[in-house]
């Protein structure tokens, strides 16, 4: 078969020392990055740019794709340990893992995101093999009332997958929505709600919201507790997933390898939707709901699935259409035309050393990742033995520092704070923070993306509705409301009466 | 007369945003709803969450909901610590800023043992050199003369 | 009296004069530090990785790139301004620092021309006018018929501020009307252009060279007044409407006082590079056409761009800052 011949000759590329070598170096220093809180794969990849010039065009792909792919797994780790989403995309992993992590399971979190991961990254790879040039003509379909809708879809998801009360979560989403809209509007160039502060000229890095929200705010959470708080410390229960949870995975895993294959394609979507859409759906075939937020394996698995199969097909539209999904993608579209390589729907065909080549790299670095991650493990757990106090101290240094080289200026560890304290107080007010990052994320596309819907259809807003897939994804948003807001109404109103 | 402290007090978090996210969007061109200038969402948003907000504040007053623990002042340190901490970056260098968060935050930590500072410093304030400033080239300040 | 006087002024113009040729003769002295108001993998920051490299060699140097991006090349732009003009700091800038920010900002805290000293040019980056593949025109002549037929129904896309000046200044001197939709990026409008959401827009060839190839897409036009040696068979603009020539480039700047030995140095060694023949063909391939000039060739260029952008921009509708 044609795709045998294809995946042997990829993977004899890939198999050379060299490519062997660099791909470990990508993912090593990728699984790093994303461990560290504040640098991002982006970064890095600006600065080993100069790098790829004297490396052949497969071998800096390889590199710098381990690099990425990388930086997700990395993210996950601090996420379940300490509440921070290392990578956007690793935000809902927070939401179950850290749970996990506080119940003495971390070591259970962390193996479940790794196998996951790399099951899915295996199954994508798959995927990007055989359906590359379908699935860029879906990237192709989706314009922009597609977008708002899938967005819309996106919210709801977020409002619905929260634990406390509907009606703040619809407020922290709003709340997210506005505070991403600061900055520049991209259709007027105008700046909006940045009070002649020349710092929020460039609007609010996604990096200073989380750690504020989640980092920040659940240390001052932690501390309020005081030691009682220190669920870390005590029964570590065993190092790696068992058999149990393996077990309990399968289905989420598969789930979320399908939704995360398809969304990372869209550009703009991607891991971060497909974790969101992931988690969602798994709460709602889960048989007990009300476990996801408090350490439900699944609600790891799936998510973690998700991002990255998204991650994987993510480069589908960048080798075959040439398009960019997000920054650090640009970036290796740089490298890449810079070799020469100039990326686009002949690919396949022109450049097939480049292309196979890529795929079996992606498979080997998954397998890289999982065998480097399993046993660091262990190392992950004996740091969480470190008792909180000398804890929290030191991911506060590290959380400062990651802050400081985004943009290098303190602005963004002042901004933070501030979000720390906001995050801290709005959790007071039992508001959660997920809603509010995804919110802020989604934002700027939300607005974005109706505008252009308008623009394009002189007006007329009925074209979310008239376009099949703009339709279908507001009815399944309107249907996922309703499947929350009835029982809650219902409820509400028994209550209202029995008050009387 | 308020049977869910939460809802109440979120709601007119929520109220307090929307009306000002409102004004400020009362100040840029709205546009149509067919051809929206850069004011119109920012107002839709306000609008809502007023609405949100609202809504919230009545509920509170209808359906008993969650208390609203007292908020502790101490465990908020490490707020003031990290200010303290991007304040002195520049002026004074990344050795003295490190060692303030970690002697401000380790004061919000229940029993305070000044053992912990030092630990802390020997540890963080090298490795925090390493990985930054040398392997990652990011420019700071080491000390407040370079 | 006279001779007091004389030996005041002359011997500190011996001495400025004596340490410029000094200093050109032990130029360069240290690692050269040019600074690209681009963000890394910018085809731009990617040009001037090249020929940096390239002319390290011959003049003996390393060039160190630091990319400095931000306000559309100001904050870079302003850093080099200030620096010591003595050679080892200079500016791979463009259009945007070094013509067109003049306009966008009111308030612009360097002076593009009186604070820098021309070098030499680098390349000149046309756009081509695309349009999807499925509306029936095959020329320019046809675009334009068919775009003022349809008043106001057909549509365009535009990325960035290159393209929406560009766009905008060619429907100014045809008298098309067409409704305006923006993008984050290039890319994201050429998705849009593929899937025939859009009818038209201005874009960099490297952004569609594949769908070129592939028949995805059709260019009717370059807007450069030469050809691409990639799409010889594509039309400049010029041949429609006289005398049309809207480019991005790039180009070599160095501090205002850096002596004039140093600046022919620097001239030598980029245009020494940009005549050689693997690099014309990687910027070809790119899209892009070199451009070698004198120093006093690129300040002329400089003011005529200054003049052009001014004009395109308020076509445009573009704010000012």
């Amino acid at each position: 078969m044609d795709l045998v011949t294809h995946l042997a000759h990829g993977f004899s590329i890939a198999v050379t020392p060299l490519n062997l070598t660099y791909c470990l170096f990508g993912v090593t220093l990728g699984t790093l990055i994303g461990v560290l809180p504040g640098i991002g794969p982006a970064a890095t990849l600006a600065m080993l740019l100069p790098m790829t010039f004297s490396l052949s065009p497969v071998t800096s792909l390889i590199m710098l794709a381990g690099i990425y792919y990388g930086s997700q797994y990395g993210g996950s780790t601090t996420a379940i340990l300490i509440n921070t989403p290392g990578e956007a995309s690793s935000v809902v992993t927070t939401l179950d893992g850290y749970q996990m992590a506080r119940r003495g399971r971390a070591g259970a979190a962390l193996g479940v995101a790794a196998i996951g991961s790399f099951a899915a990254g295996s199954v994508a790879t798959l995927v990007v093999a055989l359906f590359a040039p379908p699935l860029s003509s879906v990237a192709l379909s989706f314009g922009a009332p597609e977008y708002f809708s899938l967005m819309v879809f996106g919210l709801m998801g977020a409002m619905v997958l929260a634990s406390g009360s509907l009606l703040r979560s619809l407020g922290m989403v709003l709340l997210g929505l506005a505070v991403g809209l600061v900055g520049p509007d991209i259709n007027s160039g105008k700046l909006r709600f940045t009070y002649g502060i020349e710092d929020l000229f460039d609007g609010i890095n996604v990096v200073v919201v989380a750690m504020g929200l989640f980092a920040f705010a659940e240390i001052v959470a932690n501390l309020e507790h005081g030691e009682k708080r220190e669920t870390f410390t005590k029964a570590v229960r065993g190092l790696l997933p068992s058999r149990e949870d393996l077990k309990r995975i399968i289905a989420p895993v598969l789930r979320g390898t399908a939704i995360g294959s398809l969304l990372g394609v869209l550009p703009g979507g991607g891991p971060l939707l497909a974790s969101f859409a992931a988690y969602t759906v798994e709460k709602k075939v889960a048989d007990d709901a009300s476990r996801f937020g408090q350490g439900a394996i699944e609600g790891v698995a799936a998510p973690e699935a998700a991002n990255n199969a998204g991650a994987q097909t993510s480069f589908i539209p960048l080798l075959t259409l040439g398009i960019p999904t997000s920054a650090t993608m640009a970036l290796m579209l740089g490298a890449m035309t810079m070799q020469g390589i100039n990326p686009g729907p002949q690919v396949l065909t022109k450049s097939p050393d480049l292309f196979w080549g890529m795929i079996a790299s992606m498979w080997i670095g998954n397998a890289m990742l999982v065998i480097l991650n399993l046993p660091l493990i262990g190392i992950w757990i004996r740091l969480l033995t470190v008792p909180y106090r000398l804890l929290y101290p030191a991911i506060l240094v590290f959380c400062c520092i990651g802050l400081t080289s985004l943009d290098n200026r303190v602005f963004d560890v002042h901004a933070a704070a501030v979000f720390g304290l906001a995050g801290y107080l709005l959790f007071k007010l039992g508001c959660e923070p997920a809603p509010f990052l995804l919110g802020f994320i989604l934002g700027p596309g939300l607005e974005e993306n109706l505008r252009r819907a308008l623009v394009l259809s002189r007006g007329d807003p009925s074209v979310f509705i008239t376009q099949p897939i703009s339709a279908a994804l507001l009815l399944a948003s309107v249907a996922m409301l309703a499947m929350v807001v009835g029982p809650a109404v219902r409820k509400w109103r028994t209550e209202v009466f029995r008050e009387g | 007369m308020v049977k869910a402290p939460q809802d109440f007090w979120s709601g007119l978090a929520f109220l307090g945003a929307g009306l000002f996210i409102s004004i400020s969007a009362w100040g840029y061109p709205a546009g149509t709803a067919a051809r929206m200038s850069h004011g119109y969402v920012p107002m839709l948003l306000g609008y809502a969450l007023c609405a949100v907000g609202a809504a919230s504040v009545v509920r509170s007053f209808l359906v008993h909901g969650a208390p609203v623990s007292r908020i502790a002042l101490r465990p908020m340190l490490p707020l003031a610590a990290v200010i303290a901490f991007a304040l002195l970056l520049h002026p004074a260098g990344l050795v003295v800023a490190t060692f303030a968060l970690i002697v401000i935050s380790v004061m919000a930590a229940d029993r305070f043992r000044p053992l912990d500072i030092l630990i802390l410093s020997a540890l963080l304030i090298p490795f925090n050199w390493i990985i930054f400033v040398r392997a990652l080239g990011l420019p700071l300040p080491l000390l407040p003369w370079g | 009296m006279i001779r007091p006087l004389l030996k005041l002024t002359l011997l500190p113009t011996f001495l400025t004069v004596l340490s410029g040729g000094l200093l050109a003769q032990g130029y360069p002295s240290k690692p050269i530090k040019v600074i690209v108001p681009f963000a890394a993998g910018a085809i731009s920051d990617g040009v001037a990785r090249l020929v940096t490299e390239r002319a390290g060699k011959s003049l003996g140097a390393s060039f160190v790139i630091e990319n400095k991006a931000g306000a559309n090349g100001s904050i870079g732009a302003r850093e080099v301004a200030r620096a010591q003009p003595d050679g080892h700091t200079i500016i791979v800038s463009s259009n945007s620092a070094h013509a067109a920010n003049l306009y966008l900002y009111k308030e612009l805290n360097y002076d593009p021309v009186q604070d820098f000293v021309p070098v030499t040019g680098l390349t000149k980056n046309p756009h081509l006018v695309v349009v999807r593949a499925g509306l029936p025109v095959q020329d320019m002549q046809q675009f334009i018929g068919h775009a003022k037929a349809n008043d106001g129904k057909l549509s365009w896309g535009t990325g960035n501020s290159g393209s929406l000046a560009n766009a905008s200044l060619l429907m100014a001197r045809t008298g098309i009307n067409a409704v305006r939709a923006n993008y984050r990026s290039q890319p994201q409008a050429v998705v849009d252009l593929l899937a025939g959401r859009i009818d038209f827009m201005t874009v960099d060839y490297f952004n569609i060279s594949e769908h070129m190839a592939a028949g995805t897409l059709r260019a009717l036009a370059v807007t450069s007044k030469t050809r691409l040696q990639a799409l010889p068979n594509v039309p400049p603009v010029a041949d429609t409407i006289p005398d049309y020539e809207v480019i991005g480039w790039i180009a070599v700047f160095a501090p205002a006082k850096t002596p004039a030995e140093v600046v022919d140095k620097l001239n030598k060694a980029f245009v020494d590079v940009l005549n050689a023949k693997e690099v014309v063909d990687h910027m070809q391939g790119l899209g892009m056409l070199p451009f070698p000039t004198t120093p006093a060739e690129l300040g002329a260029f400089q003011k005529q761009q200054i003049a052009q952008w001014t004009e395109m921009l308020t076509l445009a509708g573009v704010e000012r800052e």
